[in-house]
């Protein structure tokens, strides 16, 4: 089994007011792309309520940075009372959505991943080893390159909430 | 015969509220007509209790494109506490379902499809120097396409059931 490590505790960014859903979903999916991250949308879940849509978005964009390591950002969406709204701004009529939205960022590198020191005792001892002694500035170097990452997403995803709310207010 | 090599399995997509049951179904058959697929509807189960039905249906979707590889997609939908009801739009009066549903698309490569090499040994050792020299093209060439179809008929799905992260 590979090994999983949590290098920066989740960021969270809260929100509520007007939004896009599928801006934030095409936003992160184009902030992962242009920086050569595989997509992985883990779960979406859509559940039509009374009071409004329930979105849920598992998202765990990962990126191989050597064959022994891969860095993957845990992504935990979660949009809830969303409803539909069109709104003018400058004259243009804009979809919407109105609602309160939670988005948590977890950095985790995970360590052998392709499970190449999985086949006995003394390699899984080895890897224990090489992590603990060999490999363990590089992990630190990798770790804060993670969390610089993650910083940089988030606070892309807030810019883009934050310029839905001076828009509208506008 | 040949290697069935998985490419990309997505998480599950799951919906729960109104949605268009033979639009949904004949938005998955459109969408691998229009990919040039061959279709197979591998299970249909359909089961009504007090009113409510759980459905289960797999879709199979293949095709050749060389004489080694073969493209399969398999699509199961899965269908909880399904219920019909009559909902007005725009003014008209239309039959929808209501209920929960979970969608699961796989992709994979079978190489050697047509077994050319598993005639003994020395044609699977040929094989086995013969991936290993094209593995980053095969990856790029199949495996690349596989990937972005799948997400391509994810998308689709979306689109249909009004998600909106399409």
């Amino acid at each position: 089994m590979s090994e999983k490590n949590i290098v920066s505790d989740a960021e969270i960014i809260s929100y509520e007011g007007y939004f896009s859903v599928a801006d934030i979903y095409n936003l992160i999916n184009r902030w992962t792309a242009e920086r050569s991250w595989d997509k992985y949308d883990k779960l979406h879940e859509v559940k039509i309520k009374e009071d409004g849509r329930h979105i849920d978005l598992y998202l765990e964009p990962n990126k191989g940075i050597s064959d022994y390591a891969k860095f993957i950002i845990e992504i935990k969406a979660s949009f809830s009372k969303v409803t539909d709204v069109e709104v003018e701004v400058d004259g243009k009529k804009m979809h919407l959505q109105h609602g309160s939205a939670k988005i948590s960022l977890t950095g985790v590198i995970v360590s052998d991943y392709e499970g190449d020191w999985e086949s006995s005792p003394k390699f899984q001892f080895l890897r224990t080893i090489y992590d603990k002694f060999v490999y363990r500035e590089h992990t630190k170097d990798m770790a804060q390159m993670l969390k610089d990452e993650v910083k940089r997403l988030k606070n892309e995803i807030t810019a883009h909430l934050n310029m839905n709310r001076h828009i509208i207010s506008k | 015969m040949g290697e069935k090599i998985d490419i990309h399995k997505t998480g599950p997509l799951t919906y729960s509220g109104y949605y268009d049951w033979p639009g949904l179904y004949s938005t998955i058959i459109g969408w691998a007509k229009k990919e040039r697929l061959k279709v197979f509807e591998t299970l249909y189960k359909d089961k009504i209790s007090k009113g409510f039905t759980e459905r289960e249906i797999e879709f199979t979707f293949l095709r050749k494109v060389d004489r080694m590889n073969k493209y399969i997609y398999k699509v199961a939908i899965k269908i909880w506490d399904a219920q019909k009801v009559e909902v007005t739009q725009n003014g008209e009066v239309k039959k929808i379902e209501r209920g929960r549903l979970r969608v699961l698309i796989e992709g994979s490569i079978d190489r050697d499809h047509q077994g050319l090499f598993e005639k003994g040994v020395f044609w699977l050792t040929i094989r086995n120097i013969f991936y290993r020299m094209r593995h980053w093209q095969w990856l790029f060439e199949h495996a690349d396409t596989v990937q972005t179809k799948v997400y391509e008929l994810q998308k689709v799905i979306k689109e249909q059931l009004g998600m909106d992260t399409k």
